[in-house]
């Protein structure tokens, strides 16, 4: 097929090189991505017949030119054919009106041309433009050439044409042939120097850390198209390059050498300054043309080497030089032909290509080369530089062919352009530093640093002023309602006014401080309004503040006063700064005349100050001006409520920046503000509250608050506006949000320090356009100038992450009494003259759609609930407790809930150890086996007969409206086709129903429809299209995907049976699911079967109400009709026959045509189930089949062995990832829990209980670490750094980090918290502990209710646990039950 | 030495020229005779003839320049030994 004559054909494997551009092309088979296409414009006459015949000799002449490629058992081999006849192609052009554009699209579209490898490699093809001029096209693929070679063609061509004329074609010499180099290739890979070789760059490429991310773009979908953008350095810039070579620190032993080693510098310095990575790596082909002949051989020699080096923070442009020279020796020494290998051809996404070549003249001819991009490259090649030194020109050519899935068509002339700056640094100055160049070119710049921000300057009002304005347009709106009273703006004006006089009267003067030490009220509204307008600064202080804190807050703002209330005035008693109590002036107030009360406040004066955590332990004061204020609430109004008057809840903490939004902006535009007050102790969840009443339309919080809504149905919220701000806001949660509440809500994510006064950053939130796992933090405010940096301060491009810094009007003038840390932190604008900047020490990027995305942290301050918490704060306190000699605090994301390395399993059922809860006897028995048999006997009641079965049947067969008695819910699997078989047999009229969850296993179908035929009975497929999102919300929720597709069962079967009036649905459920799910010993308590029914059905009820995925998917409208459940019934046929797992088997294989399936692993119906068991096993550290199976053990259906064998039977992690990826679920990290953990070193433990209580006397409590680990020593990193990494691995063997306990108060709660702790099987149980985290499931939660039910006379619905699940919750539930039936039995 | 050194450039680098062509004298860098592989090649060859590792401090081009050059390097570290 080949070629006519075998025997003449030579067959050789391919080489190295050949052997990567092969798989490249057989994984891009549409791709021309390996044309190496030339075009010679030939300015003179060419005779078109010798050319032809010229070519015709080259062919027969060049035995690269006659190679072909085919592939035999997956291995490809090239052929070295003796005769391969071509014709060469002309194109007389000459007669018509040639236009250049016409050769243009004539050019891209022939060199997308793909060739056929096993027939040619190459084309050629003449175009006669006129009578002087030529176009000689020539097209040969990768695999048979590279640029030397084309050159070698190319003169040899030049050669044969000239011959051709002369009538001297015959003198020509051969090439010499490429099947010696195949031949050297072959035998240099046996020579025993190649292992050391193959050593070095094993090495090299273990030293590789990541590619680097070109402005950030990971490229995992790249394809190969591509785009070149070719630069032209010009002739100054090639003689400055020249000259530069010769110099002495930049001498090589050649010219090329010493290009070569600054271009390397160059795009060493270009990748690290634009992926902000140290550790680089770039490709660069290595010629391999080792001996003279191979020098002039026409072939594929070169061959890819990865070149490993770092640039140093510090590197100047001639100190990474110098070091770059020595490695590119190290690189060429070690380049030997046949090196490389698949692996270090995937080392590298940026390619380095210096290309030394020189067309000659064509036959005497005038000619110009021109090598054309084929619009496509690898697609690992993100980015290829040639450089391109034609010896003939004047100056140097770089084509940078870039991968267009990574940079945009707007891109593209940034890389050129950057790049040129640092070659131009590199030549102007050496000795500067790599980091302090500039990138930008004029325009980006500007656009950047100048269009990018809004510097506009207009008069700002005091947020007084705006205040008394607001108050003379709307004197009668209501302002503020708190639980006590409520305030017009008339009234709360003048109030303030009034105790502004009073202050100014008795207490203070203006420009003092005031401390305002309130809960959330009117009271604190009302005295921070007046302190402000006695032209003081307020200090807020939160009433659940640690003692110190409090006392350090004061005394270091200097307050001349603290406002507080009569209740709180115990909290002050050791502080001696002047006390002033509201709750004694009321009266007094009645009586103050406010003509005399001076209206102006200097807007440069202080407005606040707000302390945040400070890493040496003293909390930090931040200034905030009125200025500062104005600008943020003029624009937060604008911004978040133009049209509308806001209602907010104040439910935030006072001494938190972000609840000025939910002050001050309902106050200056009319809207009002509603008080949430705090709890007297533990966690504030007024959030829940704010919920539940639905009575505001605006909310400013943090997304700490959110997760706390999350799982909520908030689809009747009034809230319209949302501004989420304090820290990082997941894309996720944002998304989430937005489809629990109604359609209008429009969420902001803003973003600010408070250093920056409350947010200077904002981005309205869209769930279409957001591609990013955070949602951007979007661009400036109003007055407010947002920069990008680099180490050295310049701006970095578009996509690359810099730090972030904020300048303008609102930001703060620095700390309070704290200079050097304001001149630390507060720098100079070098884009504004005399201007500060913030450094925010915050990560941060611009994305292509010119919004701002946040990324982190640089150092150790964290955030926990949106509060800024430096870590160096909880070690100074802790460092200062006896005994501790050293301590590092760390947040750690990661489960609570950590997986023991032993586990033992029940010795009676197999129960592991590490099942929520489980206990085990000292005889190694469970719970669970241990007290089954008190009331086994018992339950055997719940269990009737075969007979029984028949009754119901027969009874409802009378009144029997629709065709069937009943619907079986077959799964396929071995339990629901043995219950089906068993129906048909009782002779009941059955409808099979199976839900096709798009993963039933073929072996399963083919089951079902062999079984529904021989059985005869008819049979329908459930189906929906949201099968996938509602595996996925399963695998959230659950872990498992069986509940989510039970769920969609039970809906989907409901629904057609209620249509075919079918009274019954029959689930092949097992025994042991039944005690899995529902039967518990409480349940036998009172021997009223009939009560169990009613519980279980109430259950049922519930379970179809919670929001999830097949609620919000399925149409579930039907099941509100209340007579739903009475018009169709579940009967579970195991309830009625009891069969051991053998003789069901045995009757399946001898009655039925039930094959077991070999494609489902355990199960027997269902690929997907895998998934569930392999999540299951991930994260929650054991099997969901342990639970169910131990009781199908307990029951005498299944041996323990057999169960052990199942729940611990590895799964093939490959199959399961591809089904992940096929329902698109991410396994997710996001709602991992946050955990302060102290390290400390002491000569013995001490107890946590101490350390958190004295702790709690200095910190708030969301700064208290809930776990202590004593350790040896710290771990230090080489450099001396603490090791965090090593810290967070200690943390992994740790057992058990608990939330904090906090022991019930009222009687309530202990009353449940007994309940909890015996259901649970836990020592003790805080009330804040959330029922499923600690274990909880819909068993214990029926449990718990029923017992609680019971201890409290109530019949609360089973489900409340689930709405309220700690005990707090819970029981102000109950309290409020029982107060409302007390109130209707004594009305 | 000199002639092995002459010998290896012939053989490797000049191609169809003649050895005879090649001087001790000549400068096998700046000429273009020897382009960067084929110094990498040359110093390999060199550091096996001498059974010596060249330090990357002594890899100039004036200890490379011509073949007397080589010679005059390779005695010169014999000497400082």
């Amino acid at each position: 097929m080949l070629g006519q004559d075998p025997k003449l054909e030579r067959v050789y494997g391919l080489t190295k090189s050949q052997m990567s551009i092969w798989t490249g092309q057989r994984l891009n088979p549409e791709s021309p991505l390996y044309n190496m296409v030339y075009t010679f414009d030939l300015e003179g006459e060419i005779d078109t017949n010798h050319f032809r015949k010229a070519f015709k000799v080259l062919v027969e002449k060049c035995e690269a030119l006659r190679t072909v490629f085919d592939e035999t058992k997956d291995y490809p081999r090239q052929i070295i054919l003796e005769n391969l006849d071509f014709e060469m192609e002309v194109l007389d052009w000459s007669s018509e009106s040639f236009t250049e554009e016409h050769l243009e699209e004539w050019l891209d579209e022939r060199i997308g041309k793909l060739f056929d490898l096993s027939k040619r490699t190459f084309e050629s093809i003449l175009i006669k433009l006129s009578e002087k001029r030529s176009i000689w096209y020539f097209n040969q693929h990768h695999l048979t050439t590279d640029a030397r070679a084309s050159l070698i063609i190319f003169t040899k061509m030049s050669e044969l044409y000239s011959k051709s004329v002369e009538g001297n074609l015959g003198e020509v010499s051969a090439f010499h042939k490429f099947e010696n180099y195949l031949i050297y290739e072959q035998t240099v890979r046996k020579e025993p120097e190649h292992l050391a070789i193959d050593e070095y760059w094993a090495k090299k490429l273990a030293s590789v850390e990541a590619l680097p991310k070109l402005y950030e773009q990971n490229g995992e979908k790249a394809t190969t198209e591509s785009k070149r953008v070719v630069v032209d350095l010009g002739e100054e810039r090639t003689v400055n390059l020249q000259e530069l070579a010769k110099e002495k620190d930049l001498r090589a032993f050649t010219e090329d050498l010493s290009h070569f080693n600054i271009f390397a510098t160059v795009l060493l310095a270009y990748l690290y300054r634009i992926s902000g990575q140290n550790k680089l790596v770039f490709g660069s082909p290595v010629q391999n043309r080792t001996t003279p002949e191979f020098k002039n051989t026409p072939g594929l020699f070169i061959e890819f080497f990865p070149f490993v080096h770092e640039v140093k923070n510090d590197d100047t442009f001639a100190s990474l030089f110098k070091r770059v020279s020595g490695e590119t020796f190290e690189f060429l020494r070690n380049a030997r032909p046949a090196a490389s290998s698949t692996k270090s051809n995937r080392a590298f996404n940026v390619v380095l290509n210096y290309i030394n070549t020189g067309f000659p003249d064509f036959a005497g001819i005038p000619c110009k080369a021109t090598w054309m991009h084929p619009n496509n490259s690898d697609a690992n090649h993100h980015m290829r530089l040639h450089v391109y030194k034609d010896a003939r020109a004047k100056s140097i050519q770089l084509f940078f062919d870039l991968n267009t899935t990574i940079f945009d068509e707007q891109n593209l002339e940034t890389v050129s352009n950057h790049f040129l700056k640092l070659l131009d640094a590199f030549i102007e100055n050496r000795i500067q530093q790599v980091n302090e160049a500039s990138l930008l070119g004029d325009s980006e710049f500007n656009r950047l640093v100048k269009d990018f921000n809004d510097a506009e300057d207009f008069e700002t009002e005091t947020v007084v002023d705006m205040f008394r304005k607001q108050a003379e347009q709307t004197p009668n709106a209501i302002a503020i309602v708190d639980k006590k009273q409520s305030f017009s703006f008339a009234e709360l004006d003048k109030i303030s006014d009034r105790l502004a006089n009073y202050l100014l009267e008795t207490s203070v003067k203006n420009g003092d401080r005031v401390a305002l030490y309130l809960n959330r009220s009117a009271d604190f509204i009302i005295s921070m309004l007046a302190s402000l307008k006695a032209g003081c600064a307020y200090i807020p202080i939160a009433v659940n503040s640690p003692e110190r804190r409090l006392a350090e807050k004061v005394k270091i703002s200097q307050s001349s006063i603290i406002i507080t209330g009569e209740k709180f005035e115990k909290d002050l008693r050791e502080i001696s700064t002047r006390i002033f109590t509201l709750d004694k002036v009321w009266d007094v107030l009645k009586q103050v005349d406010t003509s005399e009360l001076e209206r102006n406040i200097d807007p440069e004066s202080l407005a606040y100050i707000i302390f945040t955590s400070g890493s040496t332990g003293i909390p930090k004061g931040v200034r905030v001006s009125h200025i500062g204020l104005g600008n943020y609430v003029r624009s937060a109004c604008d911004k978040y409520s133009p049209d509308i008057a806001p209602t907010f809840p104040l439910f935030t903490a006072i001494d938190f920046d972000l609840t000025v939004t939910s002050m001050f902006v309902p106050l200056v535009s009319g809207g009002s503000i509603r008080v949430y007050e705090e709890e007297e102790a533990g966690p504030d969840l007024a959030i829940l509250d704010v919920m539940d009443e639905n009575e505001v339309n605006a909310i400013k919080l943090t997304p700490s608050h959110l997760t706390l809504i999350r799982d909520r149905d908030l689809s009747n919220s009034k809230i319209k506006t949302m501004i989420v701000g304090g820290e990082d806001l997941k894309t996720e949660l944002a998304r989430k949000i937005e489809e629990s509440f109604p359609d209008n809500l429009v969420i902001y994510n803003e973003y600010g320090p408070t250093e920056a006064t409350v947010g200077c950053i904002v981005h309205r939130f869209n769930s279409a356009n957001t591609v990013s796992s955070s949602v951007p933090i979007g661009k400036p405010f109003a007055r407010t100038m947002v920069y990008i940096l680099d180490g050295a301060l310049n701006p970095v491009p578009e996509g690359v992450t810099g730090r972030l810094f904020l300048s303008g009007i609102s930001l703060s003038d620095g700390y309070w009494k704290n200079a050097d840390l304001t001149r630390q932190k507060f720098v100079s604008n070098p884009f504004a003259a005399g201007a500060k900047m913030y450094d925010t020490g915050d990560f941060a990027r611009l994305n292509s759609k010119g919004a701002i995305e946040y990324l982190g942290r640089e150092d150790e301050q964290v955030k926990i609930g949106g509060i800024r918490v430096e870590l160096g704060e909880i070690e100074t306190a802790l460092a200062n407790y006896p005994g501790i000699e050293n301590c590092v605090v760390e947040l750690i994301k990661g489960k609570s809930r950590v997986f023991r390395e032993e586990i033992l399993n029940c010795v009676r059922c197999g129960l592991p150890s590490n099942y929520p809860a489980a206990r085990f006897n000292e005889n190694g028995i469970c719970r669970l086996c241990d007290s089954f048999g008190n009331y086994q006997k018992k339950a055997q009641k719940y269990f009737k007969t075969p007979d029984d079965l028949k009754k119901v049947f027969e009874e409802s067969n009378q009144i029997r409206k629709g065709e069937y008695d009943c619907l079986m819910l077959l799964s396929g699997g071995k339990d629901s086709t043995y219950a089906l078989a068993k129906l048909v047999g009782m002779g009941a009229e059955v409808l099979a129903f199976t839900l096709d969850n798009g993963y039933i296993s073929n072996g399963a179908k083919a089951n079902i429809s062999r079984v529904v035929k021989e059985l005869d009975v008819d049979h329908v497929f459930g189906k929906t299209p949201a099968m996938n999102e509602i595996f996925v919300d399963s695998l959230v929720r659950h872990k498992n995907v069986c509940n989510g597709c039970f769920k969609t069962i039970y809906t989907l079967s409901m629904k057609v049976a209620l249509e075919k009036d079918i009274p019954f649905i029959v689930t092949g459920l097992s025994r042991g699911q039944f005690f899995e799910t529902r039967l518990t010993e409480e349940l036998f308590w009172n021997d009223d079967v009939e009560a169990i029914d009613q519980t279980i059905l109430e259950a049922r009820k519930a379970y179809h109400r919670v929001d999830d995925a097949v609620k919000r998917n399925l149409d579930s409208s039907f099941l509100q009709d209340q007579t739903a459940f009475e018009r169709v019934r579940f009967l579970d046929f195991y309830r009625y026959f009891d069969i051991k797992l053998e003789d069901m088997m045995e009757y399946l294989d001898d009655k039925l045509p039930w094959i077991r399936p070999t494609d489902t692993g355990r199960s027997t119906n269902c690929l997907i189930n895998q998934v569930g068991i392999y999540v299951h096993k991930k994260e929650e550290g054991y099997s969901n089949y342990a639970f169910p199976y131990s009781w199908d053990v307990r029951m005498g259906h299944k041996t323990r062995e057999v169960s052990l064998d199942e729940i611990n039977e590895e799964i093939d992690e490959t199959g399961v990832k591809k089904i992940m990826s096929e329902i698109g679920y991410v396994p997710n990290n996001e709602t991992v829990d946050e955990k302060l953990i102290g390290y400390y070193v002491a000569l013995e433990d001490i107890s946590p209980r101490k350390l958190r209580n004295t702790l709690a006397k200095q910190l708030p409590a969301y700064m208290i670490p809930v776990s202590y680990v004593r350790l040896e020593n710290i771990p230090l990193t080489d450099n001396g750094k603490i090791d965090r990494k090593a810290l967070r691995k200690l943390t992994n063997n740790e057992p058990e980090i608990e939330t904090e306990y906090v022991p019930p108060e009222t009687e309530f709660e202990e009353v449940l918290a007994e309940i909890w702790s015996e259901v649970l099987n836990i020592d003790r149980v805080g009330v804040h502990e959330d029922f499923l985290e600690i274990g909880g499931n819909s068993l214990s939660a029926i449990r718990i209710m029923t017992r609680a039910n019971e201890s409290f006379q109530l019949d609360l619905p089973l489900n409340r646990i689930f709405e309220m699940p700690t005990i707090k919750s819970l029981s102000k539930s109950v309290e409020k039950t029982i107060i409302r039936r007390l109130s209707v039995e004594s009305n | 030495m000199k002639e092995a050194i002459k010998e290896y450039i012939s053989k490797h680098f000049l191609g169809d020229r003649q050895e005879a062509d090649l001087a001790m004298s000549d400068d096998i860098l700046s000429s273009g005779m020897i382009d960067s592989m084929g110094v990498i090649q040359l110093i390999a060859f060199v550091e096996e003839l001498t059974q010596k590792k060249i330090p990357p401090e002594d890899m100039v081009i004036e200890n490379f320049v011509t073949i007397n050059a080589i010679e005059d390097y390779i005695n010169a570290r014999k000497e400082t030994q």
